[in-house]
This record gives structure tokens, C-alpha cells and sequence, in this order.
């Protein structure tokens, strides 16, 4: 399971560099400042980041981005205890219980519960990925176009199930992601969609479209409001009531435990990511529990299931990423691009041949989750201290930072442009109640979704005997339309007034 | 008033004056960029960052590498014209086959005749791989199947890549229909190896070089020209069809080439000497042809005259099975 001369050399890695670990702390200070700020996502600011670490060293550049995207995870879930809006998707669930225990006064124990939660979450989640990154990149060479295929429609249905009110405006924002990740040039060899701009032949830049979507998006939605945060009796922090209920978390490891189950494989699904990890962990908890109407008034269980599985979640998807090539999530999409900067290319080849430097990253993550507990402790109350800076003067600087960042991705105006078109798209849907998520991640596998399509009709030659040959496929296909028709049956047998017993989805 | 500012008029003049001699006389004094029209760590990219220092040092000046990719190699071929035509800019591209699909298919806003290639650096090779485990044991296996069941194994290629042209020349000499195999289309060849080593396909035909990283997964059955030093005792394509009575002449895999905007040399002419004198003496040197040897990128110089008329061999060779690229 450990390659040990692997794991030396792992060593060998991290140890090239001292100077590389004074970037930890920074690192992971900036991803919980930009998780903690709404609309500033950790991708965000990974993707700030990114033209700095192009001038670095690998082992500087990975210790700095890994520190980012680990303290990023924790950070959404400040303002969302805090004020009730996440920071980001991840944190939707944390909300839940959070906001109501920070509204009776417990606003400190609910940061202390979800840091402690967080930080075992992510350590455990790194474990499993320790121990099983070798099964993992046996088995992914098994998954041809067609598992690949369902695994990503599967992915944008579960996300469209889950979030928003209106599931099928969910799927239609999906889909809409999906065409416009097919501008350019298609996997078939045609140009569709580009209205003769050389710059869009190979599709819509992701990342400045992901910073317009999410980022801009919702500035433009706080815009509407005066204050971030107007109880100023939220605003006290105490260290004392953090770690008692950091210690308080501990009570709960079965809690725990059923988060990193959840956030681990889930987690590692392409384009779910922990978007959705936090709100099943959430649900299987609350399901299971002896007495689910505490939840959402303010149960600390409620913020322990919803953080655990969204830490976790981290470990999952850099799974996919390090043994597919593929992002779980917009965070590892642009961890991919930096990697790729770095010569580092994930896939089923980089997992054999690489190993070092998949055990380098792990110990990396590992070395990020202790550092992490030690900040979190220190730095809840400066984070919350941040989220009181007035609306009017916030919205400008993260605007003007963002579209910096746009430009310097690739230096030149198509980013921003991009940046500009998608935050009206952003705002558009948020507006309309239309998923954000559902549409970033249509547009992030849009290409490959099509991609995966035609090869299914090019190796089966039109033969269905090729699909129904593969049962991992047809295994798929059943998570995929159960998770279409779960929820609207379950609506309607509901509607006719009958108590009815969940099913399992398959998740 | 005149004569208070003239000094500093003429003063200023004089810098212009003396900025544009010393411009003309000791160029390069502005750092250089090569423009890679593909992404980071392939061959394409690694040709460029082993040759940079080494210009660097002869010319003098910082030479960075900068990747864009995409679109069949047409963004970054777009991009490298769209900048000032001063030397300052060089582009690495596959030149054949992918300003070949740009040029005819895509729609490119630049023609053959916009570049000047200094030089066809490296020659990548195709070959025709199977996985690890494949029923084929050699290409004479493998091609004795198609004709018996055409229509039923899968071959993977890069699309609009040499190979995707190999492959449709293979079948063609061998007097078999599109249909005789079902072609699977990849992107890049990273995929492509990925779904090869998984044998989710059940051959491929794909560039030799690219595939080195993941070649414990694969084996190569034959490859397309005379064999190479890595595969001593892999068989040629050609040498196996010709006992079936085929002669096909094959694309090239991809010529990687140095190159600059064609009116570079008419607009500077003593810098594209000197641009072109210092990037041989790289080329011929010790230090690039060890480098070169260690990653399987061989260099050669054949300069700029045997270059163009490569180029236009290949183009004409594309043209004569241009069929290839829309039929189903």
C-alpha cells in the first residue's frame, strides 16, 4: 500500500527546502481571510495567487497553494456561523446550526466546533489518500469514456438535486454550463460558438469565468445590502469559549466519522467536490440522529457533520485530481492549472511515476491541517473583525483584485472581459435562483463531458452491447436517474399526505 | 526662451538619437520570449526550455518561455504574430501537421507565408502502440484482424495530428474502407495514453516521444521510418506492409521549429543574422546536443532553406490525402 522508498524520497522533496515552510503559515492566514470573505472564494484567491507561484521553486509553490486551498476550506465557515451567509457553497450546511448558536450567544463554541471538526477532517481524509492513492490509480485506468461520462452527469444532477430551490432551473443552469464549456474548438475537430474570436478557440477561459460566476456575482448581490454585518453584539470573540468547544467536538466521533466517510469518496466525485459533501453529511447525520428536529436551531452536531464533511472533502478531490487529472471542484481546477505550470500533469502516469511527489503533497496537506488548528485559534477573531468592514468600501477592493488576477492569468484583456460578462451571468442567476454551482461545474466539464460522448460512439462503434458489457457504467446510470427522479417522486408521494420512509439515493 | 530650452530639446534629441543607434547596433538589450504553441511539459515545451539558457548565453539577454496552447496550435502561432515583429518574439510550433489543419480547416488569420522558420529543431515519430496486454503481438497480427473483421477494433489517434493522417494512410494502402476501423479521436495525447494503458481502446497509433512517460503500460508494435535508437529492434511500418504489396509514403509526426514573423528578416536584417548565427551555434553545440540526446529530443539543424522546403514537401503530401480529415 506504502511505497517506502517513494515516501523517502517524498522526504528528500519536502526537506530540499527550509525556506519553502515559512510559507505555510501565510498560506493558509490568506486562504482563511479569503474563505471568510463572501464572494472571495479559496479559488479565488488561488488563482490570485498563481502568477507568484510561477516565479517559485515546485516545493515553495505547492507548500504555499496547498496551505491556501486547506485554510480556504475552514474559512467559509466563519462568516456563515457568523452572519448565516457561507463563504462559499462548502459551507451552505455549516450555516444551518451555526448561525442559530452564534444567535443565542454560542458564536464562539460553533467557531471552536467547526475548526476542530475541520482540521480532523482533513487530517483523516489525507490519511485514507496515504493509504489508498494505489488502488486508486489501479483502478481509474478501468474507467473508459462511458463511466466517465456518467460519473460527470451524475456529478452536475447531484448538485442540481441538492442545491437550489427549483431543481429543474438546477439542471437547466447545469446544462447551460455545459454549452458554454463547448465554445471553441470541438473534440470532433469543429468551431462552434466562438463569433470569430481567436482568443475563445479554446473555450471560454475557466477561471476568469468561475471569479465573474461566484465572485462577482455575489458582490454585485451584496451591493443591494448596507452592511455585512450589523449585530455588533456578534462581534466579541473569546480564545477561551473557542477551545472549549473545539474540545466539545470531540464528543462526537461518530460524527465525525460519517463526515469523512462522506467527504472522502464524494468528495473525490468530479465537479461535486465539497459543494455537496457538507449538506449529505449534514442530512445523514441529522437522519440518523434520535432527534432530528434539533436540527437547525442551533444542535452543534449539526456543525460538526456539516464542516467534516467538507474538510474532508478535500482530501477526496485531490484523489480525482492527482489520479485522473480531473478537478473535484473549482479550488482543485485551479490547483490542477498550477500544478500544470509546474510540469506537474495528474493522471494515472503522474500517480505511477511520481509517487514522491504525491507523498510529498500529502505530508504537505498533513503538516497544513496542524498549522491550521493553531491559526484557527488565533485568527477566528481577526476574521470576524474583517467581515465588519463596511460594504461600500469592500465590494471596490475585492472587484479591482479580482479583475488583477483575470488579467494576469494569461495577460491580456480576454480574461477580464470574460470576468465581466460572466459576473452579469453571475448575478443574472443568483437573481433568478438559478445554480451557481451546477452552471461553474457544467462549464468546467462541459468540453470533457463531450468529449467522453463521442468516444463512447467512436470505440462502440453505435453498438449498445458496448454499454451494457460494463456493468461499472450500468451501476452509474442507476445513481444517475435516481438522483433525477429521487427527490420530485419523493415531493409528489409526500403531496399526498403519506409519511414515507428515505430511501437510500445511492450517495 | 528658444535658446533656454534648446539644450534640453537638442539634449533630448540627441538621447533619442543615441537610443535608436545603440538599439540598431547591439540588439538584443530587451529580454526575449519564446512563444511554445503548446502546454507545459510536453516536447514542444521541453525543446524550448532546454534551448533557452543556452541562447541566453549567446545573445546575452534573459530568453523566457511562455506556453499558449490550444486550438491545433493556432492560438499560440495567432499570438506569436500579433506581437511586434523586432526579434524579440520566437515561436515553437509543430509546423507540420498542425499549420496545416490551422491554415486549410481552422480557419487560421495567418498563412503559410507569414513565417520564417529558422530551423526544424526535432522530428518527432509516430508509432503504432497496444497496451501491455494485447492479444497483437505485432503489427502483422494486428493488421491481419482488421482485414478479417474490419469495423471492429478501435484505434485511438490525435486529432489532426501526423498520426491521425498515418493511420488513414495505413488503411488506405491497404485498400480498406473508413469503416474498416472505428477511429477514436483524442485531444492531446495525454488521454489518449491514459484510455491506451487502461485498454479501453485496442490500438493506437501516437507520437513515440510523448509516450515515454507511461511506456511500462503500452507496447509498441512498429514505428513509421527507420527505427530509432531507443527501439533498436522495433520493426518499421513500411517494412511490414511491403510483403502485403503496400508502398505507402507517410506525414511526418511533427516537425518542432524555431520560428519568426516573415517580414522580421526584411525589417531587421542584421538582427535576424544575428538571431539566426547564435541559435545554430546553439543548436550545434555540445552542451544542447547532450541535453537534447538525454531527452530523447535529438537536434538538428538544417536551417532556414531545407526548412521551408519540408515544410511545403509535407504540405503538398497533407493536401494529397486532405480526404482523410471529412470523411466518416
Amino acid at each position: 500500500m506504502i511505497d517506502f522508498h517513494a515516501l523517502q524520497s517524498a522526504f528528500g522533496i519536502l526537506s530540499s527546502s527550509n525556506l519553502a515552510w515559512l510559507l505555510v503559515v501565510p498560506g493558509v492566514v490568506l486562504g482563511m481571510l479569503g474563505g471568510a470573505l463572501p464572494g472571495v472564494s479559496g479559488a479565488l484567491i488561488l488563482a490570485l495567487v498563481l502568477p507568484l507561484t510561477l516565479r517559485m521553486d515546485f516545493l515553495p509553490a505547492l507548500v504555499f497553494l496547498t496551505a491556501i486551498h486547506t485554510g480556504s476550506l475552514f474559512g467559509v465557515a466563519v462568516p456563515a456561523i457568523l452572519m448565516n451567509v457561507p463563504g462559499s457553497a462548502a459551507a451552505v450546511a455549516t450555516s444551518f446550526d451555526g448561525y442559530p448558536m452564534s444567535r443565542r450567544g454560542e458564536h464562539n463554541i460553533a467557531l471552536g466546533l467547526a475548526l476542530s471538526a475541520s482540521v480532523l477532517g482533513h487530517l483523516g481524509a489525507y490519511i485514507l489518500l496515504f493509504l489508498w492513492i494505489e488502488p486508486i490509480s489501479h483502478a481509474v485506468l478501468k474507467l473508459g469514456p462511458p463511466e466517465m461520462l456518467l460519473i460527470m452527469l451524475w456529478g452536475l444532477t447531484l448538485i442540481a438535486a441538492l442545491r437550489g430551490k427549483h431543481m429543474s432551473r438546477s439542471l437547466l443552469a447545469g446544462a447551460i454550463g455545459i454549452l458554454i464549456g463547448t465554445i471553441g474548438l470541438s473534440p470532433g475537430g469543429a468551431i462552434r460558438g466562438t463569433l470569430g474570436f481567436p482568443a475563445l478557440l479554446d473555450g471560454v477561459p475557466v477561471i476568469s469565468a468561475l471569479i465573474g460566476l461566484f465572485a462577482a456575482g455575489e458582490l454585485f448581490n451584496l451591493a443591494g445590502t448596507k452592511f455585512l454585518v450589523d449585530a455588533a453584539e456578534h462581534r466579541h470573540v473569546r480564545i477561551g469559549e473557542i477551545v472549549r468547544g473545539m474540545l466539545q467536538a470531540l464528543r462526537y466521533p461518530f460524527v465525525i466519522l460519517r463526515g469523512l466517510a462522506i467527504g472522502s469518496t464524494i468528495g473525490g466525485l468530479p465537479g461535486v467536490g465539497a459543494s455537496v459533501c457538507n449538506l449529505i453529511s449534514y442530512v445523514e447525520t441529522r437522519r440518523t440522529d434520535k432527534h432530528p428536529e434539533t436540527y437547525g436551531t442551533g444542535n452543534p452536531k449539526g456543525v460538526v457533520a456539516a464542516e467534516a464533511g467538507n474538510a474532508s472533502s478535500e482530501g477526496g478531490s485531490m484523489a480525482t485530481l492527482l489520479a485522473l487529472g480531473i478537478p473535484g471542484g473549482a479550488s482543485s481546477a485551479v490547483m490542477l492549472a498550477a500544478f500544470a505550470l509546474h510540469n506537474i500533469n495528474g493522471g494515472p502516469q503522474f500517480i505511477s511515476k511520481s509517487k514522491d511527489v504525491v507523498y510529498a503533497i500529502i505530508m504537505t496537506n498533513f503538516a497544513n491541517g496542524v498549522v491550521l488548528l493553531v491559526l484557527g485559534i488565533l485568527l477566528t477573531g481577526l476574521m470576524a473583525n474583517i467581515v465588519r468592514i463596511p460594504v461600500r468600501i469592500l465590494i471596490p477592493a475585492i472587484l479591482a483584485l479580482a479583475t488583477f488576477g483575470a488579467y494576469s492569468f494569461d495577460g491580456s484583456m480576454v480574461g477580464p472581459i470574460t470576468m465581466a460578462v460572466f459576473a452579469v451571468l453571475g448575478w443574472f442567476m443568483r437573481r433568478h435562483d438559478y445554480s451557481i454551482p451546477a452552471c461553474a461545474v457544467g462549464l468546467i466539464l462541459g468540453k470533457n463531458i463531450e468529449g467522453a460522448l463521442i468516444n463512447c460512439f467512436q470505440i462502440s462503434g453505435g453498438t449498445i452491447g458496448y454499454f451494457l458489457g460494463r456493468p461499472i457504467a450500468l451501476t452509474l446510470l442507476v445513481l444517475l436517474v435516481g438522483s433525477i427522479v429521487y427527490r420530485p417522486t419523493m415531493q409528489r408521494l409526500r403531496a399526498w399526505g403519506k409519511p414515507v420512509e428515505k430511501e437510500p439515493v445511492g450517495c | 526662451m528658444l535658446t533656454r530650452w534648446l539644450p534640453a530639446v537638442l539634449g533630448f534629441v540627441f538621447v533619442l538619437a543615441a537610443h535608436g543607434a545603440v538599439a540598431a547596433d547591439t540588439w538584443p538589450t530587451k529580454p526575449i520570449t519564446i512563444v511554445v504553441a503548446t502546454a507545459a511539459g510536453g516536447g514542444f515545451d521541453l525543446m524550448a526550455r532546454m534551448t533557452a539558457p543556452l541562447l541566453s548565453a549567446k545573445l546575452g539577454v534573459p530568453v523566457a518561455v511562455m506556453n499558449r496552447e490550444g486550438g491545433s496550435e493556432l492560438i499560440g502561432s495567432a499570438y506569436a504574430l500579433s506581437q511586434p515583429h523586432d526579434g524579440n518574439t520566437i515561436l515553437v510550433v509543430g509546423s507540420v501537421p498542425y499549420w496545416y489543419a490551422d491554415i486549410n480547416e481552422f480557419h487560421a488569420p495567418f498563412k503559410l507565408d507569414d513565417f520564417d522558420v529558422l530551423n526544424i529543431q526535432s522530428e518527432d515519430r509516430s508509432s503504432v502502440m497496444v497496451p501491455k496486454n494485447s492479444r497483437f503481438k505485432s503489427l502483422k497480427e494486428l493488421l491481419a484482424e482488421i482485414k478479417a473483421h474490419p469495423g471492429t477494433l478501435s484505434g485511438a489517434v490525435v486529432r489532426s495530428s501526423g498520426e491521425f493522417y498515418n493511420m488513414g494512410i495505413l488503411r488506405e494502402s491497404l485498400g480498406l474502407p473508413p469503416s474498416a476501423i472505428r477511429v477514436v479521436t483524442y485531444e492531446s495525447s495525454t488521454p489518449l495514453r491514459s484510455a491506451l494503458a487502461g485498454a479501453q481502446v485496442d490500438f493506437a497509433v501516437v507520437s513515440l516521444d510523448a509516450s515515454a512517460s507511461i511506456i511500462q503500460l503500452l507496447t509498441p508494435l512498429a514505428i513509421f521510418g527507420p527505427p530509432v535508437k531507443d527501439f533498436p529492434d522495433l520493426p518499421s511500418v513500411e517494412s511490414v506492409l511491403k510483403p502485403m504489396g503496400a508502398n505507402p509514403v507517410f506525414v511526418p509526426s511533427s516537425y518542432r521549429a524555431f520560428v519568426v514573423p516573415a517580414d522580421f528578416k526584411t525589417l531587421y536584417p542584421d538582427r535576424y543574422k544575428k538571431l539566426l548565427a547564435a541559435y545554430k551555434g546553439v543548436v550545434e553545440s555540445p552542451e544542447l546536443i547532450a541535453k537534447a540526446n538525454a531527452a530523447s529530443l535529438p537536434a538538428q539543424w538544417i536551417g532556414p532553406d531545407k526548412s521551408r522546403a519540408e515544410i511545403a514537401r509535407a504540405f503538398a503530401l497533407l493536401k494529397r490525402h486532405e480526404n482523410l480529415l471529412t470523411e466518416k
